[in-house]
Formats: structure tokens, sequence, C-alpha cells
């Protein structure tokens, strides 16, 4: 093309360094290059769901609510749940209890490893189900064998098995947390009577606390929870079974929604055995007092001095 | 000095870009954006094949209490109170209870907790009758330590409310969960074990959920 015109065309410019590009192709092309890049690189974005609200990201640290602010933020989450899962919640923010420190105790030796609590707790507190999170660890531990790395949380059948022990671990709601004093925004704290929590709104989804933790207490919500809508418990609390969203850091809470109203969490009412206890330790004539006077009892990992309030004991 | 430098600029310019090469470049780009577009995999929460059953988180005891002491629907005293006191052997049952077999230890007298005048009742201590609601009563006699610490609430089941101020306590009694025939507590069937998250948009990648190794 360029050859044909050479001698006619007064603004002609010979293509100067024979690539057969002009400049202006080289602009266009780079042009179209730059915003295909643009676009490509931006595309994840088109991932993107539940896009906080503007209330919703601009909500004050929940500690720091007035009631009626805190009344708000409850009917904007019923109304996503109602939006989502079709069914509109009794959503509360009950506050601690005066006069009450929780605290939770296990039979080791009556514990038979049937993983009921498990299912209790993953029905009580809609965690997702695909990826599957589950808050209680069951290990099954050799008998005479006290140390958790030779355990395993994979057996099946007919339970308890010839030669083995059980030993359920969930969050031990420590009174000298790790989990709290890493998290760098304040989204996880320790309430006053003595439940650790976690605030899924202000959590930014960093981990560290589940790094923190020595019990493999916390779970991470590592993608969009799953959870079918006649699997949700419509009776949630807020810092506790509300449905959860991706990125953010999630655990036992004592079924705060239940035990805060006086019930006892889901997971000790189902234990077939009773082997789970649970009560607070500032009433002497409470179960949980009763374990901690009379009972064998010890913590886990007892040397990294975190106070643990979950209590494994054995018959005397 | 400035010529060479021009030469060696010009000669650079002189490479060869052909132009296929910058179209080339774009369209892998637009690709690129096309893939990423359409690429659902990542996006996808796998089969969902957990299924929870009612039977996982099933809160009734192991066994099934009768609010009475009967037999196949029929109270004891139907047929024994008008008989009286038994004088066959106790520690055989009859031809009628032959479907009862007893395996509690050296306890092997039907009489040690049937009440032996009084059938619709346990035997408590010095023939006292112990209703059927209490029988935590007659288990008691001999396994004090369990009925100590069921009374303080650390052996065996309490339902319903910690707080007894803010609602109702439900203890259990001893035979919701021991067959007082045979009771050694008898092995369950595990629900079943965690699901490791398998990703197979990402090579089979398994997240950090429960069933991670300790």
């Amino acid at each position: 093309m360029a050859d044909e015109t050479e001698n006619k065309d007064p603004y002609f410019q010979p293509t100067p360094y024979g690539s057969g590009v002009t400049r202006k192709q080289f602009l266009a092309a780079a042009a179209v290059t730059a915003a295909a890049a643009a676009v490509s690189a931006l595309s994840p974005l088109r991932d993107l769901k539940d896009i906080p609200s503007l209330k919703e990201f601009m909500q004050k640290h929940f500690t720091e609510l007035t009631p009626a602010e805190k009344e708000k933020v409850l009917e904007r989450i019923r109304e996503q749940v109602k939006e989502k899962y079709g069914v509109t919640p009794n959503l509360t923010a009950t506050p601690a209890l005066d006069g009450v420190q929780y605290a939770y105790a296990l039979n080791m030796g009556r514990c038979v490893g049937c993983r009921k609590c498990v299912y209790a707790c993953m029905h009580e507190n809609n965690q997702s189900r695909d990826p599957q999170i589950q808050y209680i660890s069951v290990l099954q531990m050799e008998k005479g064998n006290i140390n958790v790395e030779e355990s395993t949380l994979n057996y099946e059948g007919q339970v308890p098995k010839e030669g083995h022990y059980y030993l359920p671990v969930q969050c031990q709601h420590c009174e000298k947390s790790p989990c709290t004093r890493v998290c760098p925004v304040k989204a996880t704290w320790r309430e006053p009577d003595g439940i650790v929590v976690v605030d899924y709104n202000w959590c930014i989804g960093c981990r560290y606390c589940e790094a923190a933790c020595p019990y493999h207490a916390r779970r991470f919500n590592f993608k969009q929870p799953y959870l079918p809508k006649e699997d949700l418990n419509p009776n949630m609390g807020y810092l506790s079974n509300r449905p959860r969203m991706k990125g953010v850091m999630e655990k036992c809470t004592f079924c705060l929604h239940r035990t805060r109203v006086g019930r006892y969490p889901a997971c000790l009412e189902v234990c077939p055995t009773g082997s789970r206890k649970f009560g607070n330790l500032l009433d002497p004539d409470s179960e949980i007092s009763s374990i901690i006077r009379e009972k064998r009892v010890f913590i886990l990992k007892e040397e990294l001095g975190t106070i643990p309030r979950f209590y494994y004991f054995t018959d005397v | 000095m400035a010529d060479n430098n021009w030469e060696k600029i010009t000669s650079f310019r002189n490479t060869d870009i052909p132009t296929w090469l910058p179209v080339l470049v774009g369209a892998a780009f637009i690709y690129a954006a096309w893939f990423f577009y359409t690429n659902k995999t990542g996006k996808q929460q796998g089969p969902h094949n957990f299924v929870m059953k009612p039977e996982y988180y099933d809160t009734a005891p192991v066994r099934t209490l009768k609010n009475r002491l009967e037999t196949q629907g029929m109270p004891c005293g139907d047929c024994h109170d008008p008989a009286g006191p038994s004088s066959n052997d106790p520690t055989k049952a009859p031809e009628v209870h032959s479907q009862i077999v007893l395996n509690h230890g050296s306890n092997n007298h039907c009489f040690n907790c049937h009440n032996n005048g009084s059938r619709n009742f346990f035997a408590g201590p010095g023939g006292a009758k112990v209703p059927y609601a209490h029988v935590e009563m007659l288990c008691g006699k001999c396994h004090g330590n369990q009925y100590r610490d069921w009374e303080r609430g650390t052996h065996g089941r309490r339902n319903g409310y910690w707080n007894k101020a803010m609602g109702e306590q439900k203890a259990l009694v001893c035979i919701a969960c021991h067959n007082p025939h045979d009771p050694k507590f008898k092995p369950l069937t595990a629900a079943p074990q965690p699901q490791a998250y398998i990703d197979a948009a990402l090579n089979g990648q398994i997240y950090a959920t429960p069933g991670e190794k300790h």
C-alpha cells in the first residue's frame, strides 16, 4: 500500500524503519492491548458478591454501638437473612448476664466419640455445609497416650474403638486468649462473661487469630459459605450463629444466644453419655463448680498459660 | 561521536517488528480476559454431597422410657399383685419373662430391684416401694458414687436450662441411658467423619477445614 502512493501523495511519509508498522498502527494496537490488559486484570472483581452497603461499611465497632444503633444493625441483618434464606430470623444481641462466668467441662472417661456434639453444633450454629465447617474436633487417642500429634479425626462405625479414648476439642475460651491479643482490628474479644466472640462484620480475614490459637479452634470461611435454606436455624445471635460471609473467622461461642438466656449449649444437650457439663463458675452449687472441687481435672496445654475455661475431667 | 550514537539508535530502530506481533499480544490479552470471565470452576462450590440427617443431632436418650413398670404394654401388677409374693427361684426368670437376659454383674436376683410384694414398684431399702419415676432411689442403693454425682448433675444428662431461675432443668434418670438388666453403656455408631474440602479447580488442594491433620 505504501509503495503505490509513494510519489503521488504530497503528505506521504516513507515508512520509517522498514518494519511495515506505522506509528499510528502501533499506538492503536498498544491502546487495544492496554485496554484488554486492564479488563483482564480487573475481571476477578466480577466475582465480588455481597459488596457491603455504605451503612454496613460505616458501621461502628460493636462494643461502641448505642442500643438504638445496635437495633438498626440487627434490623439490617434480619433483612439480609430474610432476602437470602426467606425466613425472618429471631436475631438478638443478648448482653452478658451479671455475676456469670461460663465454663465447660468434659468427662473423658465417658465420651465415646460418637460425634453427635459436632453435628448438633452445626445444626445450631449455621455453619457452612460446603466447604464443611465444624467447631468441634473429636480426636481419637490411643489409651495411655496424651500426644495429640498421634491422634486421628478419621474413624468410622461403632464407637468407642477398643484401646482408644476420645478428646473433643473446641474453643477453650481462654482467660489469657492469644487469639484476641493478635487481632489487629479488635474484631475478636472476650466478653464480660468469659466468652470469646468474633464480630463477623469487623473481621478483615487476616487469620492471625487462627495461627495464634494453640487449640486449632478457629475456622475460616475460605469460600462463600453454603447453607441450605431448610437447614437455617432462625434463632440467632449477632455474636454467635448469624450467617457468616466469605473471608471471616468463626468459632465456638458456647452458643451464647442460648446460654445467655439460661439454656444449655447444643453440644451438651445432645451428648448421649452426659459427658458434657456447663455452667456458672461463680455459682458454688453448679455442676461445673462441683467438678472443679471434687474431680480430677486437667486443661489442655497448661504450660502455655492460656488459662482455658474448658476443663477435662475423669470420675474419681 | 554523535554520528556513531545516531547510527546505533537507527540500527536498533531498524529491527523488523512484524505487523502480527502487536496484534497477537493484543489477542492474547483479550483471550485472557475471556478466560477469566468464563472460567467458573473457581466459583463452583462442588457437589453438595453432605446431607445433615436428623439422627446426627437427635437429642433423644439412647433408651425409650415408659412411664410405669410394664411388660409388653401391661403393668406388672396386673398379673402379679393378686398372686402375692413369688416363691420361685429368684435368680431365674419364669417362662413368660424369658426375653430378659440378666447381665448386671453380681446382681442376679430379680427381687434385688423388683418389689416382690408389689410389682408396680421397685424394691427400696427394707421392702420400701420405689416408684418408677424415682428409679435413682433404687440404683443408688448400690451405686452410691454415681447417685451422688447424679444429684449434683455431674453424672448423667441434664437438659433444658443451666440457670434454673430462667427455666426448667430436666435431669434424665438412670434407665434413660442404662438398660437395668444389662447396664453397661452400649457402643454407638459414630456420625460421619469431617469432610476435607478438596477443590478441583486448585489441583485438589485441601483447605484447612476440620479434616486437617493435627
